[in-house]
């Protein structure tokens, strides 16, 4: 457990010590603070239009799903931004093996690094409960909702996080890790797509479902995000983390072999 | 001189992982779609292209595999791998099987209200109720993600009585057809009779509202046999007739929205026993008089007198008969002398005038003047703006002692300044006011309640409430059609027997349905903390450390 926060300490105290970590939360805060604005403006402008017309209101509990929804979807680029270099720069730079030469496991190195980069996205992450605040002060928002689709966007990072870092452990190339990392992640994400076009096609029945589930959305947009909390969808953001991250130490591990 | 080796343009690892990919691809598609062989041998081509490209970039690695070293040590690793990614799916598939849901949303969008969840209890543990069945017609799985929670409370909450399944239209357009679905994301309640769903019963929404599908599960549930017998007389009205002067749009809406049977009969049907007015199995019948422009024989009268004084229901719609000294159906004296000794009313063959209250016509009379408290037209009298408008309506009189056994109430009245001629006198052109014409406020529709028999009629003065054209200005405030087929609904007992019923459950407004509004001052201070604040604030800080850091650095 020591290893594990002294791993945790020193990735989260590069976090917050390199300028891009700050950069990539301010082009994320920037582009959803545009968003919500944007979004709040258009409301207030509907609904003062609607109260003439008689037509059915926009309500906070409309509006609060589309800061995480952007966020998580944002994910397929942000997640491999904060994970490339977490193992690949240890490999390229031959860090790696001084560190796996230290009394510790794999598994206490990759869980540390793991944690630091998924404390990281949840700092961003609560950053954008001010628009909660915000749209509390003009409205009524759904707590409970809220705490779903809060508590489903942090587990997604974590899942999407972990499986990004399974291409840091792959390449010791940055660029060509968060290159694959995203299209996994993007390849997850559209599964939902994957799944449509199955059920369009004449196999197998179960084989639309079987697609769906393996992704990331149709275990946060269709339930987490709407206020459901279903226990398969929050064991499944569990088990992709820990599958991953075991995925990743194995991968470590064959490096430490082959060295 | 060092012998660095160069780094390989695509990573040989992600051609043995294309490789891999591919040829689980390509049987993946062999086993489950034989039409799309060309895509499987496509797939496969790429695999083993891929697996040739990683062993000519990555030849130690290929060499390690092919002498078995790799296997022995390296596939451990990957038994042990796949072994746990196994164990994981298996924990998932335990947990989905559990089915653990929970709706935390504060407006309780998939889950039953109180109010509702009471209703739907009371109806689960009514032996008498029969079960019914939710047939989701979804395309997409995310929808059924959500409906499934609301669904499932459902069946908890009536004890398995209520059943429920997704059906996709896109797939399984006849059963959309059955249910005349329109449209993916519409649901239909139906109720199961031995098992099976019996379509006449089955009723649509349109959306997932808690609300309308409660209101449609106890209505399904409740459905009664409502039967509306329209008898052929000359000039009357038809149920068939799609023309103006026609009542189909009647005929539609009360079989569809009422879930009545209707049919158009003659005084043969009944005597014959083709038709039988007072089968028990029926929760209620109506015999309906659409107008008429001749009398009718004193033997046809007395099948349909019989039958009120068995307790029948009945609703009579005047027509008028401007010939002459001749009778209309309803004006014949025949018919009058009966409604006048067993029910105290009658028509007169008189009809009202208004030079206040018309539409183009002073024989096109229009009033408000409804009674408030009878379930006929109580909801016309609560409501502002609504009207009716006849083309020429007969007047209605009560006989000076009616018998005590029957209840009477004028539904309708023309308004005060209206008058009343003869058929003669307006045959005559002579439309004018005159002092000797009786002057209104007339009742133009009379319902009566016999108490001792029970049967229920009512009466009124114009057959023009009950056509198309007249249903064509319900939109404008004109409830013609509204109080002609609450007439049937009354006299059938329709609105007793869903008295008990469960209906307008609506949805508790909560504070969470309150619109989003902001002042101008608020709007810039969200635009201003959320595009310049928050940003800038973050930059600002990332500045500050690069900055400390730079010096520290400079200082080291």
């Amino acid at each position: 457990m020591r290893i594990i926060f002294a791993v945790y300490k020193r990735e989260l105290g590069y976090y917050f010590r390199s300028p891009i970590a700050y950069a990539v939360a301010f082009a994320l805060m920037l582009l959803l603070g545009l968003l919500f604005s944007g979004s709040v403006g258009q409301a207030v402008e509907f609904n003062l239009q609607a109260q003439q017309f008689q037509q059915q209101p926009i309500t906070a509990s409309q509006l609060i799903s589309n800061v995480p929804t952007v966020l998580v979807f944002l994910l397929f680029l942000v997640a491999p931004l904060i994970t490339m270099r977490l193992i690949a720069e240890e490999n390229r730079e031959g860090t790696l093996e001084v560190l796996m030469t230290l009394p510790m496991n794999e598994s206490a190195f990759i869980i540390g690094k793991f944690l630091a980069a998924w404390t990281y996205y949840t700092i961003i992450l609560l950053l954008t409960l001010i628009y909660y605040v915000m749209l509390s002060t003009i409205s009524v928002p759904d707590a409970g909702q809220a705490f779903t689709i809060y508590l489903g966007a942090w587990l997604y990072g974590g899942a999407v996080i972990a499986v990004s870092m399974i291409w840091s452990a792959v390449t010791e190339d940055q660029i060509v890790a968060a290159f694959l990392g995203a299209a996994t992640v993007l390849v997850l994400y559209l599964t939902e797509i994957g799944a449509f076009w199955a059920s369009q096609q004449e196999i197998t029945a179960g084989a639309s479902d079987f697609i769906r589930e393996i992704g990331l959305t149709a275990h946060y947009h269709s339930t987490l995000l709407q206020g459901i909390i279903r226990a398969e969808d929050i064991v499944y953001f569990i088990l992709m983390i820990v599958g991953a991250l075991f995925i990743t130490t194995r991968l470590v591990e064959i490096r430490r072999w082959r060295a | 001189m060092t012998n660095e080796k160069q780094e390989p343009l695509i990573p040989p690892i992600l051609l043995l992982g294309l490789g891999i990919a591919s040829i689980l691809v390509a049987i993946t598609i062999a086993f489950t779609n034989s039409d799309n062989l060309v895509l499987a041998l496509i797939a496969a081509g790429v695999g083993i292209g891929s697996l040739v490209g990683w062993g000519f970039l990555s030849q130690d690695q290929f060499s390690s595999v092919a002498s078995g070293r790799a296997l022995r040590f390296g596939g451990t690793s990957l038994l042990v791998t796949l072994i746990v990614i196994v164990a994981l799916i298996a924990i998932y598939a335990g947990v989905r099987g559990l089915n653990l849901r929970l709706d935390v949303t504060q407006q309780e969008n998939f889950s039953l209200p109180e109010s509702a969840r009471e209703l739907i209890t009371a109806y689960g543990n009514d032996p008498t109720q029969p079960p019914v069945r939710i047939l989701a017609f979804y395309n997409d799985a995310a929808s059924r993600d959500q409906a499934t929670l609301l669904f499932d409370d459902f069946v908890q909450t009536s004890n398995n009585k209520i059943s429920y399944e997704f059906v996709d239209p896109d797939q399984n357009p006849v059963i959309a057809e059955q249910y005349e679905i329109t449209q993916a994301g519409q649901i239909a309640v139906v109720r199961l009779e031995n098992g099976q769903p019996n379509l006449e019963t089955a009723l649509t929404v349109n959306s997932l509202s808690q609300e309308s599908l409660t209101n449609t599960v106890i209505a399904v549930a409740a459905l009664g046999d409502f039967r509306l017998y329209v008898l052929e007389v000359e000039n009357g009205l038809s149920i068939e007739n799609e023309t103006p002067s026609g009542m189909s749009i009647y005929n539609q809406i009360i079989t569809e929205n009422y879930q009545f049977t209707t049919q158009s009969i003659s005084i043969f049907d009944i005597t014959s026993g083709t038709v039988n007015l007072t089968d028990p199995e029926a929760d209620g019948i109506v015999l309906m008089i659409p107008g008429g422009t001749s009398a009718l024989d004193d033997e046809s009268l007395k099948v349909i007198t019989d039958y009120l004084d068995g307790g029948g229901d009945a609703v009579i719609f005047a027509d008028v008969n401007v010939e002459p000294n001749e009778e209309s159906l309803a004006t014949a004296p025949n018919l009058n002398e009966y409604l006048a000794r067993v029910y105290g009313v009658n028509f007169t063959n008189s009809l009202v005038l208004d030079d206040r209250q018309n539409f183009q016509s002073l024989l096109a009379i229009v009033t408000n003047s409804f009674d408030p408290a009878h379930p006929v037209t109580e909801t016309f009298a609560s409501t502002n703006n609504v009207a009716l408008l006849f083309d020429a309506s007969h007047t209605l009189q009560f006989v000076e002692t009616p018998p005590a056994n029957v209840v009477l109430t004028t539904l309708v009245s023309s308004g005060p300044d209206s008058y009343s001629k003869s058929i003669d006198a307006l045959a005559a052109e002579n439309v004018e006011q005159v002092d000797t014409d009786p002057v209104g406020p007339f009742p133009i529709a009379i319902a009566a309640e016999n108490q001792t028999n029970g049967s229920r009629l009512v009466l009124v003065g114009a057959s023009n409430l009950l056509n198309n054209q007249s249903s064509q200005f319900s939109g404008s405030g004109v409830v013609n059609i509204d109080l002609s087929w609450n007439t049937a609904l009354w006299t059938a007992g329709f609105f007793e027997f869903y008295e008990n019923l469960p209906r307008g459950i609506r949805r508790d407004a909560r504070a969470q349905d309150a619109p989003i509004l902001a002042s101008d001052n608020q709007l810039t201070l969200i635009n201003f903390l959320s595009t310049l604040g928050i940003p800038f604030g973050i930059l600002l800080l990332g500045g500050g450390v690069w900055f400390l850091r730079r010096s520290k650095v400079k200082e080291s």
